[in-house]
């Protein structure tokens, strides 16, 4: 059962990894750019507001929203199909798949900051970066992204049983579903931010 | 390729999952590795592992002051900001976790205060050194250690505003000074220079004729100063000369002198020794001498002396003669031996 897990959050995530590791590169480089060159933040200062804003903001949203697209229909189809194994064969590798793909994406935005930094070299920026990533933090992201993704699986079970077995209407259902899904992750990102742990930034220089 | 192996349970109308074969693991384990990566690195910046030991530090406020921030000493790295925590005071107590190597630096005497890198660096909190004379960090607890906040920004913008005040104030005074006192100055300024430049022509004109004249009297003085050369070369032989003579004639006259004073000194003792022998004679001669007046008193009373010798004297020319005549002891007498050569 175990390795039957693995083996679909392997698939999961190689479906989704590449377009994680994509955005996330390029969001560390136009970050950093606009950081350093409209708001003349110095290099230390734009790895720091990268980090965080990927642990705190976009990090685990943008991973769920890729995510969303990308496995709404395997996790449909595995609701529909899994009979009883269908909770553990859709919320397993929902589980598994997020913080991986976080951390894909993490390690995408601070390379390619680091590299898109004018000032200093790659290594110290790159100590600067692990630096600033507080374990807690990056523990709470993990298991943010790993929620929403759950319950987005949750979401596609739920409607699987609800509605009836034909193949009619797949479309419409699973853009509805898609739909569902962010409304959910908002939902959930503002009891998340309102409720468990409000964000607070590191002090940065003014 | 591998054909996509049938998941197992689907429905019988629903196409099979589509599968990956290749690269079978390569996400999870990109994933993990990558993860493992992350914590390793954070572990390696946040020292995990190494042996820490805990610094109290009490902060009236906890402006400056975040979790995670770097401690420093001298400039450098030894430690993070554990925690904060409000007291019942309002004060806010501050763990710092040090790392063990620098434990003989952090003592007693250390202050926390806050600095930055520069103007807009990075902030952190600096930690005063303290080591230990002996070189090792005792194991003790250190005590609670006070903080330095930074220093406030409204107060450092009201003491600026006053500052600009101030400023301003005396920038207009010295406006004020400007305009009433610097065109007089720079009237009596101009008055000076212009009297200055006079005084510098008047003194140029004097230079001029001083230099002419000094140029005329030139040649005279050259001339002058070649006479008198020649002349004192002419001079100083005879000079020399004569002083030469003088000098002998001087040196003579000294002996001279010495034999004069020879002399006198022979003659003093020759009549100091004729003296008791001269003066009995002396009386002698003038009881001789009354003796032959009265002697030609008395012929010419009888009248046998010429006219011309035997007008009798009157009273007066009969008197003794002056002491100088009869009784000079110093006057040579007849009968008295040859002067001295030497006598003066």
């Amino acid at each position: 059962m175990l390795l039957r897990l693995l083996r679909l959050a392997e698939r999961d995530g190689r479906r989704c990894a590449t377009l994680v590791l994509l955005i996330g590169t390029v969001f560390g480089v136009g970050l950093t750019r606009l950081l350093q060159g409209g708001f003349n933040l110095s290099a230390t200062q734009s790895v720091q507001v990268l980090v965080v804003a990927m642990l705190y903001l976009v990090g685990p949203l943008v991973v769920a929203l890729i995510a969303f697209t990308r496995l709404t229909p395997l996790w449909l189809r595995r609701a529909r199909a899994g009979g009883g194994e269908a909770v553990w064969l859709t919320l397993g590798p929902a589980l598994l798949v997020g913080p991986f793909l976080l951390i894909h994406g993490l390690m995408g935005a601070v390379l390619g900051g680091v590299l898109a930094s004018v000032r200093g070299g790659v290594e110290l920026r790159l100590a600067q970066a692990m630096g600033a990533i507080l374990p807690l933090d990056l523990l709470s992201a993990l298991l943010r992204t790993a929620l929403y993704l759950a319950a987005a699986a949750l979401l596609c079970l739920w409607e699987a049983r609800r509605l009836p077995l034909d193949r009619a209407g797949a479309e419409d259902l699973i853009a509805s579903l898609i739909a569902r899904e962010i409304a959910l992750l908002v939902g959930l990102k503002l009891v998340w931010t309102l409720a468990v742990n409000p964000i607070s930034l590191p002090t940065l220089p003014v | 390729m591998t054909p996509p192996s049938p998941p197992t349970g689907h429905a019988p109308d629903q196409p099979p999952e589509p599968t990956e074969p290749r690269e079978r693991w390569l996400f999870l384990l990109s994933g993990g590795l990558l993860l493992l990566a992350l914590f390793v690195a954070i572990g390696r910046e946040r020292r995990w592992g190494e042996p820490h030991f805990t610094v109290e530090v009490v902060a009236p406020r906890a402006d400056g002051l975040q979790r995670g921030m770097e401690v420093r000493l001298s400039g450098l790295p030894i430690g993070r900001v554990e925690s904060l925590e409000l007291q019942r005071d309002a004060r806010v107590a501050v763990t710092l976790q040090i790392n063990d190597r620098y434990r003989h630096l952090v003592g007693p005497r250390s202050r926390a205060q806050s600095g930055m890198v520069g103007l807009v660096g990075q902030t952190f909190v600096n930690l005063t050194p303290d080591p230990s004379p002996d070189g090792e960090g005792s194991k003790r607890p250190l005590p609670t250690l006070s903080y330095d906040p930074p220093p406030d920004l409204n107060q450092l913008i009201a003491d600026l505003a006053h500052s600009r005040k101030e400023l301003d104030q005396t920038l207009a005074l010295t406006t004020s000074l400007l305009s009433r006192q610097v065109p007089s100055s720079l009237g009596s300024l101009e008055r000076s220079t212009a009297r200055l430049s006079t005084s510098m022509g008047d003194l140029s004109s004097m230079a001029k004729t001083l230099s002419s004249e000094t140029r005329r009297t030139v040649p005279s003085v050259r001339q002058l100063t070649g006479s008198l050369q020649r002349e004192s070369g002419q001079l100083a032989p005879a000079l020399r000369r004569t002083l030469a003579k003088a000098d002998q004639t001087l040196r003579r006259a000294d002996q001279t002198a010495a034999s004069a004073t020879t002399v006198s000194r022979e003659a003093t003792v020759l009549l100091q020794q004729a003296r008791p022998a001269l003066i009995p004679a002396l009386q002698n001669v003038q009881e001789i001498t009354g003796a032959a007046q009265r002697l030609v008193r008395f012929l010419s009373g009888l009248g046998l002396l010429e006219p011309g010798t035997g007008t009798p004297r009157s009273p007066r020319t009969t008197s003794p003669p002056p002491p100088s005549e009869g009784m000079d002891p110093y006057k040579a007498h007849p009968t008295a031996p040859d002067p001295s050569p030497h006598m003066p």
